[in-house]
């Protein structure tokens, strides 16, 4: 048996606004952060009587007004995946509320997690085999990345340049502690200890204001966001005023005339899409389009899905399996545009081309086959193919958590500050914030630390 | 060997800083034990500043002193101004240093190499390694002899193939007017070790009697000097003081203007300059609106009036160091005796050796000090405790010794070296360690000579005052937890930041009467201001060892795992981490690699 000393939880439901949502826990602890946190109809809710492989009623004790109605699974050890304590919570599949209950559960001492982590409980205990454990691994290495990708594309461009700003103030006040303490014989002025106070407050009242606003508005949006891309004029930005049934996009004869690319929201299957409509790429013929390309491939890098277009009247041309090559981060479904023409290309033809991608046959002119674009892409999400299970809301809680971290960090660092604590106490407090930052924007390694230090300092022996 | 004029155990090729304490350490440990150096008269031989200790490298002393090394006996019999460095900040980072008499340091570990039974010294230039399969059986002499051993130790510091700058002149040597040793890399190559190079330099040293010191600024020593050494009981030696100049516009244009005569600056050395002992040009270039640059003129010992320039280490020709020392308030009529140098050499990059030292390609052959990439004699010192202890250990076939970062700076040392590799002299800071209010100078004792008596060479005496120590600890600790004045304990007292511990002894007779010693209670206030941060540190001590913990095995087949990132896999086939912990420190290594490993380790 593994000796797991902690309790783990995370949301086990495909991502966006479905009806219903699992939320799975994991360990020895699990029923006591349950244990008052979920309640009972009738009964008084008392966990411990619950036998395994049963299901109850009952609701999420929220806060005062707002309880969650849902049902509860328990499957004990060893009769669970993890063959730990196993329980899940099926509730509404609300991204914000489900966010609010996995921050209760972390206040509750249990935490979120870490990718693959459930899986790797059910291998360590014996449950799956190795090849089983290592499947799902490899699922875990794409999603992990793909969440790598969509944390950066998530935060808004102002919030992730407030972030970085935060992290560099708090990085400079770390080298001059670290060089106040290292180098204390050399002639040259530290920060004072006023100054280094302002700096510290200055990053937590900026981390207080991101934290705010998380709470008012949802920074890290839940939508799936789904790409346009393929060669210029095959018909990405026709496509993209059907799908979301109205002229948006300026759709000309002329190749390369959307330069920029084009948002908008569609929903169906209580799924939210935002269709991102690009740039066709092709060797570029001035600086305007070169941008337009290289937003176009970021577009793509950060999607969750690509919907990759060809001109079925034109045929399979080689600079589209050129383009396809960039294809294979997300999930691709592959748009054979222009079918009420001449096809030049067929279904056998291609398709051992295209990593077995789905193959659809539309035609913007016409409208064929608007509603299948629709169908596959919500069916590539809830068949989970898009592994897109590292939501929006968890990044959040995620990040919400460690800038929470980073704000007690420098809390104490601060207290540490008017106590007239030595420097070195101060120094502890600042490297554990930079820490906590350091998940959202990147780590911050003792080479960072020195590198501001000997290109900010003259030091010599 | 057949043909072997020796068989030993254990074979130390250098004799500085790293190969006296390899040597002391195996001999100690009972193995027969062969030191071979180009010279025996430059035994330990501080080739650049006379001085021990600072900050992270005073705790490093300490930790070797602990472990059962010498440097701390050596510097505290031979020490000309002691000074506890950061005594403005609080006891967690306050750091020993101490100015050695050069010469007197020298002789005096030379006279305690001499001493150790089972070892032998001789002057000799090894110039090959000799290798059955993987495993090395002994070395080659320059004069033709063969010394069979069943590990081997190379710490060569500057001297493979060391190259000498000074302005445009160009000197083979690993230290100005000695040899180099220029065959042994050819035989490292030979064996698949990569070799590259790596630049420092020097600065020139002064006739004290054309020194206007009056004009200098003093710096005097610790009035009461605080050894190193755990077994020294008191500095008795007379302290001198060190002097401090400035660089001044005069000195920089000078500089400037002869950059073309400086080999870092002309393209002549292909290393860059040493980032954490930057040359003055260095600096000059580096640092333009920075008006003067501190000196130190530091006495070179007793018996001469010659001092070291501490600051000024330069590449530059001998004519321009002249005017330089000269453009200098207080040293304008000074004469130069012998003049700064940069210096090349030869390295083989760390990441090819296994935390114990031994390299991973040849098994018995170890790597200690500037041969790893390191600079300072502290950290040399400190591989070169552990290098020997392992070779030792390795001809018992007994279980290697492996510090870890949160038990000591020698274990954060290694670990960064063997993981991270390095490409420039690699220098001890303490913001490199995660647990510094862990790792201090008070307890290098506590925290280590566990260790030292494990390998049999740390003695009863020593033992016995040690458990004497932790004890009176223990007692104080109850007694100011329990004891209260006005309703408060006096542990709470002593937490408040400006009480000291001899406040206590003011407030309450009884405390006083107990007569504590000096290092009790430095130990006991430590412990109690910083408890709530020792407290924190220790929780993450936990969770940093219970990754150190998950082993990997030594022969672990990255190849086959294809689900980790290529980056991670090659990363990971040549750092060969031997645990997850270890792992995850590796750049590139992500987490989900991580994850991915864990499962495959069943972990």
């Amino acid at each position: 048996m593994n000796h797991e000393e902690d309790t783990i939880v995370a949301v086990a439901s495909p991502r966006g606004s479905a009806p219903r949502a699992i939320i799975r826990l994991s360990g020895p602890q699990a029923e006591r952060a349950l244990s008052g946190f979920f309640r009972f109809g009738q009964r008084s809710g008392e966990l411990t009587s619950l036998a395994t492989y049963t299901s109850h009623q009952g609701w999420v004790d929220l806060e005062e007004d707002l309880n969650l109605p849902g049902i509860l699974y328990v499957m004990r050890a060893p009769y669970s995946y993890t063959r730990e304590d196993v329980f899940e919570i099926h509730t509404v599949g609300s991204p914000p509320l489900l966010a609010m209950v996995l921050e209760a559960l972390i206040s509750r001492g249990v935490r979120l997690a870490r990718p693959g982590e459930f899986t790797r409980r059910a291998f360590l205990n014996g449950r799956i085999d190795l090849s089983q454990a290592e499947a799902v691994m490899k699922l875990v290495r794409s999603r992990t990345e793909a969440q790598r990708r969509s944390a950066i594309s998530q935060l808004s461009g102002t919030l992730s340049i407030k972030m970085n700003q935060i992290r560099n103030a708090l990085l400079q006040a770390v080298a001059q502690v670290e060089a106040a303490i290292d180098f204390c014989d050399q002639d040259i002025e530290f920060i004072s200890r006023d100054d280094l106070g302002k700096i510290m407050d200055e990053a937590r009242s900026q981390i207080e204001e991101y934290l705010k606003k998380s709470d008012e508005e949802s920074i890290f949006g839940e939508e799936i966001i789904a790409v346009l891309f393929g060669r210029t004029n095959v018909g990405k930005s026709s496509l993209f005023n059907c799908l979301l049934s109205e002229e948006r996009a300026i759709v000309t004869q002329t190749p390369g005339t959307t330069r920029d690319t084009l948002e908008a929201v569609f929903e169906t299957q209580s799924l939210t899409f935002r269709l991102i409509d690009t740039a066709g790429v092709r060797p570029p013929q001035n600086t305007i389009e070169e941008l337009a390309i290289a937003r176009s491939h970021q577009a793509r890098g950060s999607a969750h899905m690509v919907l990759f277009v060809i001109d079925g009247n034109a045929g399979f041309l080689p600079q589209d399996r050129e383009l396809f090559a960039y294809c294979k981060d997300a999930p691709c479904v592959v748009l054979v545009n222009k079918c009420d023409l001449t096809l030049k290309v067929s279904h056998s033809e291609i398709s051992g081309l295209l990593n077995d991608a789905p193959l659809l046959f539309v035609s913007a002119r016409t409208g064929q086959g608007t509603e299948k674009i629709r169908n596959e892409m919500a069916n590539v999400i809830l068949t989970g193919k898009a592994d897109l299970s590292a939501p929006g809301f968890i990044l959040e809680v995620r990040h919400k958590s460690a800038l929470e971290a980073a704000r007690e960090a420098l809390n104490r660092g601060l207290k540490a500050i008017e106590e007239e604590q030595g420097i070195e106490l101060v120094a502890l407090d600042l490297r554990e914030a930079l820490d906590w930052l350091g998940q959202i924007t990147g780590e911050v390694v003792n080479e960072d630390i020195l590198d501001r230090i000997f290109s900010q300092f003259c030091i010599g022996k | 060997m057949g043909d072997a004029v020796g068989d030993f155990d254990v074979i130390v090729v250098g004799g500085g800083h790293a190969g006296s304490e390899a040597a002391l350490a195996s001999a100690r440990m009972g193995c027969r034990t062969l030191l071979l150096t180009l010279s025996l008269d430059t035994i330990a031989q501080m080739s650049c500043n006379p001085a021990i200790g600072g900050l992270a490298k005073g705790q490093m002393v300490r930790e070797i002193d602990a472990l059962g090394g010498e440097m701390a006996r050596v510097i505290d019999a031979t020490g000309i101004q002691f000074r506890m460095l950061n005594r403005g900040k609080g006891p967690a980072v306050h750091a020993p240093r101490a100015q050695a008499d050069r010469k007197l340091y020298q002789l005096t570990m030379k006279a305690r190499l001499e001493a150790q039974p089972n070892l032998v010294l001789r002057q000799e230039m090894v110039e090959g390694l000799i290798v059955k399969g993987d495993r090395i059986v002994g070395v080659r002499t320059q004069s033709g002899l063969k010394y069979g051993a069943k590990a081997v130790i190379l710490t060569t510091g500057t001297f493979l193939g060391g190259l000498i700058h000074m302005g445009e002149t160009k000197i083979q040597g690993g230290r100005i007017g000695e040899l180099a040793a220029m065959s042994l890399s050819k035989s490292l190559r030979e064996l698949g070790f990569e070799v590259a190079r790596l630049a420092t330099c020097t600065p020139p040293r002064l006739n004290g009697r054309t020194i206007d010191y009056e004009t200098l600024e003093m710096q005097p020593g610790d009035e009461e000097p605080v050894p190193f050494s755990f077994s020294t009981e008191k500095i008795t030696r007379p302290q001198v003081p060190c002097y401090i100049a400035f660089t001044n516009s005069k000195t920089h244009r000078l500089i400037r203007e002869n950059l073309h005569r400086a080999p870092f600056y002309t393209g002549e050395i292909t290393s860059p300059d040493p980032r954490y002992c930057p040359s003055i040009e260095a600096k000059i270039v580096r640092f333009p609106e920075k008006p003067s640059h501190q000196l130190f003129i530091e006495p070179e010992g007793l018996n001469t009036l010659e001092v070291y320039c501490n600051g000024l280490f330069t590449s530059l020709a001998q004519d321009v160091q002249d005017e330089m020392i000269h453009s200098i308030k207080g040293l304008e009529r000074a004469q130069i005796t012998r003049y700064g140098y940069a210096i090349e050499y030869d390295f083989v990059p760390p990441q090819q050796i296994k935390p114990t030292l031994e390299t991973k390609p040849i098994g018995g052959l170890f790597h200690a000090g500037q041969i790893n990439g390191t600079s300072g004699y502290e950290e040399a010192a400190g591989q070169g405790i552990i290098a020997g202890i392992n070779a030792a250990k390795k001809v018992r076939g007994e279980e290697p010794l492996i510090l870890d970062r949160s038990e000591a700076y020698i274990g954060v040392l290694i670990d960064d070296l063997v993981t991270k590799g390095t490409e420039e002299p690699y220098r001890m800071f303490t913001s490199r360690a995660e647990y510094r209010l862990l790792l201090r100078q008070d307890n290098a004792d506590r925290r280590l000579m566990k260790y030292g008596r494990a390998c049999g060479i740390i003695d009863d005496e020593t033992w016995k005052r040690l458990k004497e120590k932790e004890r009176v600890i223990e007692e104080v600790r109850n007694y100011i937890e329990k004891r209260r004045i006005g309703g408060r304990t006096l542990a709470k007292i002593l937490r408040q930041p400006e009480v000291k511990f001899s406040d206590l002894e003011k407030e309450d007779e009884a405390l006083a009467k107990m007569s504590i010693p000096p290092v009790v209670a430095e130990a006991v206030e430590i412990e109690v201001k910083y408890e709530g941060y020792i407290q924190r540190q220790l929780a993450h001590m936990e969770r940093f060892k219970r990754m150190e913990e998950k082993a990997i095995p030594e022969d672990f087949d990255y190849l086959t795992l294809e689900h980790l990132s290529t980056e991670a896999r090659e990363k990971l086939s040549k750092v060969r981490p031997r645990s997850l912990g270890q792992a995850a420190r590796i750049s590139g290594v992500t987490p989900a690699d991580i994850a991915i490993l864990m499962v495959r380790l069943k972990i």
